[in-house]
């Protein structure tokens, strides 16, 4: 697969996904799982000669930084902060705190959010296994977003409940649940219609502001992340 | 913005406080000891803070969103260019009915096209292959595409009146046959669609014509769908005339019904909805009717022209809303004067994409030649205009696309009798200088899409000649559940939102839409070219929309 996209100029590689479930997300991975990892990321390495940017996605409230940041396969981090609203309710680490720990790291990486909560998610599905949690709305999203770049994130990714799956649904009003077949942390409506959805429609205005600066001399602020007006 | 309390202390700065010479006054230089020259980073000079052209600015300069559009009136005005395409030389006879929809969503709009007595057809794209929908059942000239059952996708909806239930799936299984549901057996000349009622479920209203005998144009009726899918008949009397369209006037949230030179207001009440009429114009009337904000004031316009009859003549006008559109006056700007009585389209969108709104117009092939289908661009603010004539062959019903998926608007007509009824596509050749936004490019789709790298500093990324890339991506895990057809309204809705990285998972042990496995037998070595065929037309999709694409194989 390396061999047959590495001609293409805008392919990049993420090794893996959510790669710690080799090992059931139990941490650490084990040796021998990390260096099957390493190797294939060696083998799409081989393939295009460092021409095409790689990372890892690990599991939620991690980045690739843990396991595999002294790669040098390995062009930038990527992090999961995970389906919460608010981390912190649920002990685990805000995108910002998990951003500046792979940022302090040496050699120094570009590191990202690569998967925030999605948008229309409930909050905390996975960890509380239903989904009455509260939806993300559009200012959940925001949060994580800004959050991650001003505390010196190279870019950001978004994503949607109803979009990461292409969600159709069989009939309207159908919501899929964890716990009823078949099975979806609450997916709701066609994935054409949440293409439109608030949070996607405003995420150009926070490329905008960033690329409207000199951009290569930007610095994290955390001021900007957890002052009190933020 | 306010000040931060705290902001530029660095307190919060978990890599150590990054010592700016006076954060809390405003001077965010940094201290000669400062740890973010340890970072690698070079000070900015602070004569050249602030907005100004560099080439380490990727969004420069600021793209000016279309709702803030102004005039920039001494600027070569580029014009939009028109391939015309017979899609259907043997269409339905008499194609009364023109309709424009993106019936299998794909991510275009369908050509839907009725015969007088049948029988109602859509064109597939790219081939146009002809479906057949139904052989009859309407009774009309006009029709319209809505979402009736509230299931996602676009139903038909033809005067006469009936509508006709999307079975879905059509990517797949486009020759389906649709079913048929009445509203009510009578006939009409307009029908449009809103939700009147404001509770969920499409509602129509139509009107008859009053000209060649049917003399049945007084009256307009609008159907409110129940829960239990039967319609409510509301009948509003009217002048004799033809010509309906619906539009949010009086910027309250639910839909209007306007005619030639009147508008009822839709006054929604505790368990009804009713309406109230109000005159903004003295005008001919038969009328083809285009509802838009042309001025760029914020409020609804409305441009008129005389739909029949041949040999008769009054003017293109638009007319101007005021600040209450119960009030008035509305004001009258011509565009031309005299024109002949056989405009029977018109319709508002920016062809040129230039945040103006312009107006798409044709004239029937009864009228005195040349019979013309073409735009009045929108130059100035609704002041100044420019006419562009596209084709002197012609329509009736002309309806505005975009059939290709370009986001250039297209056009489709035909005319409704006589010697040449083939069915007529206009569309819109690629601009050759667009404007510099992020998500779009004046080079050609995909051409010159660089490699990404690490920039110098290694905090950022940036493409092969350093300049900044900011990824904003988009989690598309599973897209290879999409047919292909699909993929092109995925990519140019998330293109056009800004988003240059799409994220895809393409393995290890996974299928895609129609079953086929990434690899055989769960063998590394044994990739599944029938799947990689379709991942790689993702790639292609993707880099036409200047989405670069992370894959995730395992």
């Amino acid at each position: 697969m390396g061999r047959r996209y590495a001609s293409e100029p805008h392919v990049v590689w993420i090794v893996s996904g959510e790669y710690d479930a080799i090992n059931g997300f139990k941490l650490p991975i084990q040796p021998a799982q990390k260096q099957l990892l390493i190797a294939v990321a060696r083998g799409l390495r081989d393939a295009h000669g460092g021409t095409q940017l790689m990372t890892m996605h690990p599991g939620v409230a991690r980045s690739s930084a843990v396991d595999f940041h002294d790669g040098p396969w390995l062009d930038f981090n990527m992090l999961q902060s995970g389906h919460l609203i608010d981390s912190t309710a649920h002990q685990l680490p805000e995108n910002y705190t998990l951003i500046a720990q792979a940022y302090r790291r040496k050699p120094i990486k570009p590191v990202l959010d690569g998967e925030p909560i999605y948008e229309d998610t409930p909050d905390a599905v996975w960890l509380l296994k239903h989904i009455h949690g509260p939806r993300a709305g559009p200012d959940a999203v925001r949060r994580r977003a800004y959050w991650a770049v001003l505390s010196g994130a190279c870019g950001h990714t978004y994503g949607h409940n109803d979009v990461y799956g292409f969600f159709t649904p069989a009939f309207p009003g159908q919501v899929l649940s964890l716990s009823t077949w078949p099975r979806g942390p609450g997916q709701r409506s066609h994935w054409r219609e949440a293409l439109e959805a608030p949070g996607a429609t405003q995420m150009q205005h926070l490329r905008r502001l960033i690329e409207s600066r000199p951009f290569l001399t930007q610095i994290p602020d955390h001021t900007l992340v957890t002052g009190p007006e933020s | 913005m306010g000040r931060l309390a705290g902001a530029g202390d660095g307190r919060a700065f978990s890599g150590g406080r990054p010592l700016f010479a006076d954060g809390a006054g405003g001077d965010y230089r940094l201290r000669p000891d400062s740890p973010a020259y340890s970072l690698g980073f070079q000070p900015i000079p602070v004569e050249r803070i602030g907005p100004y052209a560099d080439p380490l600015r990727a969004s420069w300069p600021i793209p000016v969103l279309a709702s803030q559009a102004v005039v920039s009136s001494n600027r070569k005005q580029p014009v939009p260019s028109f391939e015309e395409q017979t899609v259907d030389a043997a269409g339905p006879p008499n194609p009364w009915t023109k309709i424009a929809g993106d019936l299998d969503e794909d991510g275009r709009d369908e050509l839907i096209v009725g015969g007088q007595k049948g029988p109602l057809v859509w064109y597939s794209w790219p081939q146009f292959r002809k479906h057949t929908i139904a052989d009859s059942g309407w009774n009309t000239v006009s029709g319209a595409v809505g979402d009736v059952d509230g299931d996602g996708d676009l139903d038909v909806l033809l005067g006469g009146t009936v509508w006709f239930e999307n079975p879905g799936n059509l990517c797949t299984a486009p020759d389906q046959r649709w079913k048929l549901h009445r509203i009510a057996a009578d006939p009409t000349h307009d029908i449009a669609v809103a939700d009147f009622n404001g509770d969920g479920r499409l509602d129509a209203v139509t009107r008859n014509q009053s000209e060649f005998g049917a003399n049945a144009g007084h009256r307009i009726r609008v159907w409110l769908q129940q829960p239990d899918g039967s319609w409510q008949e509301t009948r509003l009397e009217c002048p004799h005339g033809e010509g309906l369209a619906v539009a949010d006037l009086d910027r309250d949230g639910d839909a209007d019904i306007v005619i030639g030179g009147i508008w009822f207001e839709t006054l929604r009440q505790p368990g009804q909805v009713r309406w109230q009429p109000h005159r903004f114009a003295d005008f001919h009337r038969n009328v083809t009717i285009a509802v838009a904000d042309f001025n760029g004031d914020g409020r609804a316009d409305v441009a008129l022209a005389p739909s029949e009859l041949a040999g008769q003549h009054c003017r293109l006008s638009w007319f101007e809303a005021p600040t209450d559109p119960r009030a008035g006056p509305w004001r009258e700007h011509r565009l031309a004067d005299p024109i002949e009585a056989v405009v029977h389209s018109l319709a508002a969108a920016d062809f040129d994409r230039d945040g103006r709104i312009d107006i798409a117009f044709a004239e029937m092939h009864q009228g005195a030649d040349p019979d013309e289908v073409g735009l009045w661009l929108n130059r100035g603010p609704g002041q100044l205009w420019e006419k562009l004539v596209v084709s002197t062959t012609g329509s009736h019903g002309l309806q505005v696309l975009d059939a290709d998926g370009d986001g250039a608007l297209d056009l489709f007509g035909a005319n409704w009798s006589g010697p040449k009824q083939t069915i007529q596509l206009w569309r819109q050749r690629p601009r050759r200088t667009a404007e510099a936004a992020p998500g779009s490019s004046n080079r050609t789709p995909g051409a010159g899409l660089q490699r990404l790298r690490v920039s110098d500093n290694r905090r950022f990324l940036v493409t092969a000649d350093g300049r900044p890339f900011f990824w904003l991506g988009d989690t598309a895990w599973w897209i290879r559940h999409l047919p292909p057809p699909l993929l092109n309204h995925y990519c140019s809705t998330r293109a056009k939102q800004g988003f240059n990285v799409i994220q895809v998972h393409c393995g290890f042990a996974v299928t895609n839409h129609a079953g086929v496995p990434a690899f055989l037998n769960n063998d590394p070595e044994s990739l599944n070219e029938p799947f990689c065929r379709e991942l790689d037309r993702l790639v292609a999709q993707a880099r036409e929309h200047r989405l670069y694409v992370a894959l995730v194989p395992m």
